[in-house]
């Protein structure tokens, strides 16, 4: 049980990462519906989520190692960070609003 | 870095591609499956299908000992019993014949009886060693194809990564509405960029385990290039004892107490397996191996005890450095119980199986703009060479599992027994669908996709009504691997008809 | 390819980067087994190491020999770099 928490855990750390990643990059930003026209956000706030992003990454990777030990905690995190990512890519091409709740400054 | 090195790289990931692709793809597949060999073991061999034991119940390793000599032969060299495990409910007992031949038979380990025979390779019999030699034995032929596609998977990986010009840009785009061209490259970077170092990790560590094979050279200098040479070399890295049969009769002490004493010296380390050597010799010693079910790297710790006193004859441990090559070997393996981390793995195999067909079908429809231009009819043979060695394995491998339900007991054939049976029906599909392929060219696709699809619903339906479980029964019942399977079977039907639908808006 | 000037400069370069790129690495690799050895390493830890080298090694030699402009410097290349390796195993036996 601990072993599919700690995994579903860093699994949405690493999601809400990859969002903050993907949204700091204008193409992805003006996927949202209704950003087209708006303005980008301005650089700080990028470099913000970028911050974020790169917290939330180091928190799933402690958790891995938490909860599964050097090796098996390393190897499940490089997984799950590419998981993270390419959900974080579906959601974009399919199910973009989705991501409005994470684009907060 | 100037122009002509990136337009180098770009021919070289094409050519490399066009060249290898099939070959890759076909070993990606199997070893995408083989991640969950054991758990399709479970559904292929319905008699397995048993309560999984803890540590702490393991069985009698005496009263394995009593049920299986019996059935040894006089004069074979060896035998072995693997012991079970969370994910094999089943005792492995095999033996080696005095003409080297391998047999090999099941038991319960709560009752110590033998399984009837099964009758199939199962996964671990068929598709695992399929992944890694093609079930080309001879002069090691398949090994080498295998290496050479991995050695190609490495030089893509990184030529793909050159030539990609806007992958932090591109790092997240994929754009399923735009013609098949722009998708299928969008989703090959996807599943390339975002997993590459699984990727890479995997070609590296599949080669690794097979570094002397593939690099026999490592030890012609510092050993010599002769057989005995390579022995030397494989006893020192790898562990061996050897001790020649007195060729008298001897008895065989309690292999219990052995495994006690294995216990003690490995700090609490469990035995995965016991072997018996020279059975029945008075010199006959035997061999216990520490399990590494809950560690990455396949430990090579090994103690041999005297077969008629239990005296412990030699002890073996793997150096720094081998102790890497079998980290490597396990990162690649995936032999260690961690449920969450396999489906991890499972995923990532699908991402390399994705990025391979993804590469196909972008080259594909580049060819057919380019061929129809110039008004060339080469796009069919490689189409359908394409769609054999994507769809083509696929619609196989359903054959595979529908042909395990469906096959009769004694099924058999000119020598030929059911678990070969098995797999001749694979092959026999898999040429057909090749045959299919360059008949019907393009629609080929579709028809394929719709006969996987309906296969694997077939096999799910096949399951229920051979062995009386679908998958709420299994899973109530702590089947989980038979269940996983069933939906695995439903997914990929899902999955099938999903590409239908986008392969029509082409 | 650069300068692709028909099939016979293809198959040289295809012949030269993957069999002397192989060739090229499996020397290095029984020469460096045999310099860690002496060096002190166990022999068949020295042999592994050199083996599991060997791969990212050749790798990169595939890499170079795709991509280097003309496809007599690749051979001239590795004909060097199997010189240098052949002197190294003259010099430790």
């Amino acid at each position: 049980m601990l072993e599919l928490l700690t995994m579903l855990g860093a699994a949405a750390m690493s999601y809400v990462a990859f969002a903050w990643l993907a949204l700091s990059q204008e193409g992805n930003w003006r996927a949202l519906p209704g950003n087209a026209d708006r303005p980008m956000p301005a650089p700080a706030v990028q470099r913000r989520w970028r911050w974020r992003a790169a917290s939330m990454l180091a928190c799933a990777y402690a958790l891995c190692l938490w909860g599964h030990g050097p090796s098996f905690g390393t190897v499940s995190w490089v997984l799950l960070s590419a998981a993270g990512a390419m959900a974080v890519a579906f959601t974009l091409s399919w199910r973009a609003r989705w991501l409005r709740a994470l684009a907060f400054q | 870095m100037g122009d002509t090195f990136t337009k180098s790289m770009a021919a070289l990931h094409t050519w490399a591609g066009v060249t290898i692709g099939a070959l890759l793809f076909a070993i990606f597949w199997m070893g995408t499956l083989s991640v969950f060999s054991n758990e399709i073991d479970r559904w292929m061999l319905p008699d397995t299908r048993l309560e999984a034991r803890d540590a702490a119940t393991a069985p009698s390793l005496d009263r394995i000992a009593q049920a299986v000599v019996p059935g040894v032969p006089a004069g074979a060299r060896q035998w072995r019993v693997d012991l079970p495990t969370a994910r094999t409910p089943v005792v492995e007992f095999s033996y080696r014949g005095a003409d080297g031949a391998e047999h090999g038979r099941l038991l319960d380990p709560s009752s110590y009886a033998f399984l009837p025979p099964q009758g199939s390779a199962g996964a671990t019999g068929f598709i695992v060693p399929f992944h890694y030699h093609l079930h080309l034995n001879w002069m090691e032929t398949g090994k080498w194809l295998v290496g050479v596609a991995a050695m190609t998977m490495l030089v893509m990986l990184v030529s793909g990564v050159i030539v990609h010009k806007k992958i932090i840009a591109q790092f997240f785009t994929f754009r399923p509405r735009k013609r098949l061209q722009r998708s299928a490259l969008d989703l090959h970077n996807l599943t390339g960029v975002l997993a590459l170092p699984f990727h890479f990790a995997i070609a590296l560590s599949g080669l690794v385990i097979f570094m002397t094979i593939y690099f026999p050279q490592s030890y012609y200098g510092a050993y010599g290039s002769t057989a005995k040479d390579k022995a030397a070399f494989t006893a020192e890295a790898y562990g061996r004892y050897t001790r020649k049969p007195a060729n008298a009769p001897g008895p065989l002490a309690s292999l219990d107490a052995m495994r006690d004493r294995a216990e003690r010296e490995w700090r609490g380390g469990q035995p995965y397996f016991v072997r018996v050597w020279n059975p029945g010799d008075a010199n006959s010693y035997v061999e216990l191996r520490r399990s590494y079910a809950h560690d990455m790297t396949m430990n090579l710790d090994q103690i041999y005890f005297d077969a008629a006193t239990g005296e412990v004859l030699a002890r073996f441990e793997a150096g720094p450095v081998m102790t890497v090559q079998r980290f490597f070997s396990g990162l690649h393996f995936v032999r260690f119980e961690r449920w969450t981390l396999r489906w991890l793995y499972f995923l990532g195999g699908i991402s390399g199986c994705v990025m391979i067909a993804t590469g196909f079908l972008f080259w594909l429809e580049g060819r057919r703009a380019r061929h129809a231009k110039h008004g060339l009819a080469g796009v069919a043979v490689v189409e359908g060479l394409t769609i054999g060695s994507v769809t083509g394995i696929l619609l196989a491998t359903s054959a595979l599992f529908v042909a395990n339900r469906l096959l009769p007991a004694d099924a058999g054939y000119a020598g030929v027994d059911r678990a070969g049976m098995e797999i001749r029906v694979f092959y026999l599909v898999w040429v057909l669908a090749f045959c299919h392929a360059w008949g019907r060219c393009t629609r080929a696709w579709r028809e394929q996709l719709w006969a996987i699809a309906g296969l694997c619903v077939l096999a799910v339906g096949l399951n229920w009504v051979t062995t009386g479980e679908h998958v709420l029964k299994a899973l109530a019942q702590g089947q989980f691997a038979v269940a996983g399977m069933d939906l695995g079977l439903f997914a990929t039907a899902l999955l099938a008809m999903m590409a239908l639908r986008r392969i029509k808006r082409a | 390819m650069p300068r692709a000037a028909g099939a016979t400069v293809t198959a040289l370069r295809v012949l030269g980067a993957v069999c002397g790129g192989y060739a090229l690495t499996a020397l290095t690799v029984a020469v460096g087994a045999v310099a860690l050895s002496r060096a002190g390493m166990a022999r068949s830890e020295a042999v592994a190491l050199a083996a599991m080298l060997g791969f990212v090694l050749y790798l990169v030699l595939l890499l170079w020999g795709f991509s280097v402009r003309r496809v007599g410097r690749l051979w001239l290349g590795f004909g060097a770099g199997a010189a240098v390796m052949w002197a190294l195993w003259r010099l430790l036996d």
